[in-house]
């Protein structure tokens, strides 16, 4: 008896081996290899590969960790998950998917998943409202400076205070006035839209063509006078027409500065996501 | 008797468990450079993986970690290839073997473009008395590292210290002739404009440049003699200067772009004329 048992034994060991890549759980165990060794694509078809024969929540979660980590915004969303609170990490695929529509810029769907966590009491409804706050600066709409800071901790007060005070008032300067001043005097609207160096240049340009204009007509060189003169008209009206311009670009600098500002700071939150230590 | 079978098959049966392991790590192997060789890349990686993972004693660190660089190498991900050659370098059981895995990180490099670094590990590698058999090697490398970095002419006497006679010796000689000296272009711009331009066999391009420098030139030198000095000033710096100086930038550009043709004509032709090894 106990020779076959360890007969029996020898070869379920063997039986054991050919299996050795392929059991659910040597799965499991490769793809949390690969999880820790930042290797996501290949961790998140190995966890698919094991959801196939098993089932496990954890599996589900890093398996949706594993496409956001990969800024794979639309598979994180299009990931089949339990919609009931008995998934122990219904919270925090939520919440992946929260971030995931906020990064793709997708805020009315942003909106009526925000409102279903906020609805559901998640463990997470701080970080959802942090980052409702910033869907109002990312899509310019008012709101007021109590109800943006409220969610934020002491701390983070002063940065989203900051970051109100510049969509409030922003830096933007105006086209129209920047035209006006480079008519009056050329140079002076580029100067005024932040393009110091554009604006000495169209005013020497201008300056000079419109004296080189003068003084051919005072010497009777009509040709020349007439040349001159068709130049400085052209810098002249160029220079108030690129005024306008600098001033448009200038004001979407602004936009753009301070979207990307606030992606920055998103980015180093981690989007608020709570951190998971799976790998030690 | 019955004690002596008993004993037999006890130790048949724990002798085929051992074997058993041996041979699905060697069948997973196998498996993995099936896909390797059918160009599938990606798996192969997903399976060389696998096989690091499982293999507990390390029997197949090198191969895997060499092959998981291959394969990285084949789907051009350069950085992540020479991170496993390096794994499989620390692991290579010879001297050939870390040599063979030093090549392949100095192939990489000179993908990459990173032909600094290839020719630092050449160095080292000539540098290295138990390398001395393999000078012809490290030159025919070294060669390829000077011809990715555009210097055809050194890359020539590489392949020269290998054999005269070398078919890459002819062609990097050949294309470091083609090529023209920037700093001629420029320089003959300075003396005649335009005439840079005719020296990369831009004609109208030279022509024109010089016709727009006789003119401001002219005026300039006009508004001068007609004692109109404000005139000559202005004319002078903001068209004649400023063709001048023109005509010595679009001399550079040309001798850059038609360079920049030759090289990659060059490079053309070694892909798909030279039937030797590429990095």
């Amino acid at each position: 008896m106990k020779i076959i048992s360890i007969l029996f034994f020898c070869y379920s060991l063997s039986l054991a081996q050919s299996q050795l890549f392929n059991s659910p759980q040597e799965v499991k165990k490769f793809a949390d290899y690969l999880y820790c060794e930042s290797d996501y694509l290949r961790a998140a078809e190995e966890y698919q590969r094991f959801l196939r024969t098993d089932k496990n929540d954890t599996v589900i979660f890093k398996s949706v960790l594993s496409y956001y980590m990969m800024d794979r915004f639309s598979d994180v969303l299009n990931f089949p998950v339990s919609s009931t609170k008995s998934f122990v990490f219904y919270d925090d695929t939520q919440f992946l998917k929260l971030i995931s529509l906020f990064r793709l810029n997708m805020f009315d769907e942003f909106d009526i998943e925000a409102s279903l966590i906020k609805m559901s009491r998640s463990k997470l409804k701080t970080n959802t409202e942090k980052l409702i706050r910033f869907t109002f600066f990312m899509r310019d709409s008012i709101a007021s400076k109590g109800f943006l800071v409220s969610p934020f901790d002491e701390n983070e007060k002063t940065t989203i205070e900051n970051f109100y005070e510049r969509q409030q008032n922003p830096q933007h300067r105006s086209p129209l006035l920047a035209a006006v001043f480079s008519s009056i005097i050329p140079g002076s609207g580029k100067v005024y839209a932040d393009k110091l160096g554009d604006g000495i240049f169209a005013f020497l340009t201008t300056g000079v063509f419109a004296f080189l204009a003068y003084d051919n007509f005072k010497a009777d060189h009509k040709f020349r006078g007439w040349f001159f003169s068709g130049l400085a008209g052209l810098f002249y009206a160029g220079n108030i027409y690129g005024s306008v311009a600098a001033a448009q670009i200038f004001n979407a600098g602004v936009q753009f500065n301070f979207q990307n500002d606030i992606q920055i700071y998103l980015t180093k939150k981690k989007h608020y996501l709570p951190e998971y230590d799976f790998c030690n | 008797m019955i004690f002596a079978i008993k004993k037999a098959a006890l130790f048949l049966s724990i002798f085929s468990a051992a074997a058993f392991s041996q041979t699905a790590m060697q069948k997973q192997y196998d498996y993995a450079i099936s896909l390797y060789h059918d160009e599938e890349y990606f798996d192969a990686i997903t399976e060389f993986k696998r096989l690091l993972f499982f293999d507990g004693k390390n029997e197949f660190s090198f191969e895997a970690n060499s092959m998981i660089g291959k394969s990285y190498k084949a789907g051009a991900k350069f950085d992540d290839a020479i991170r496993y050659f390096v794994l499989a370098q620390i692991t290579a059981p010879s001297k050939d073997k870390v040599f063979e895995t030093q090549i392949e990180i100095i192939r990489c490099n000179i993908l990459r473009r990173t032909t600094d670094r290839a020719i630092r590990i050449l160095s080292d590698l000539e540098a290295d008395p138990s390398f001395i058999n393999n000078k012809d090697e490290i030159n025919y490398w070294r060669g390829w590292a000077l011809m990715f970095d555009d210097r055809w002419k050194e890359a020539a006497a590489e392949f020269e210290k290998i054999e005269k006679a070398h078919p890459l010796n002819a062609i990097a000689e050949n294309i470091s002739k083609q090529l023209y000296s920037v700093t001629l272009a420029k320089s003959l711009s300075y003396v005649i404009p335009g005439a840079g331009q005719f020296y990369t066999g831009h004609y109208f391009s030279g022509a024109l440049s010089l016709a727009w420098n006789i003119l401001w030139g002219y005026l300039t030198v006009n508004a001068f003699i007609g004692e109109r000095i404000f005139d000559g000033l202005m004319v002078g710096n903001l068209l004649w200067f400023r063709f001048y100086r023109g005509n010595i930038q679009n001399a550079e550009k040309f001798a850059l772009e038609e360079n920049l043709k030759i090289i990659n004509n060059g490079l053309k032709q070694l892909q798909n004329e030279y039937n030797g090894e590429k990095p």
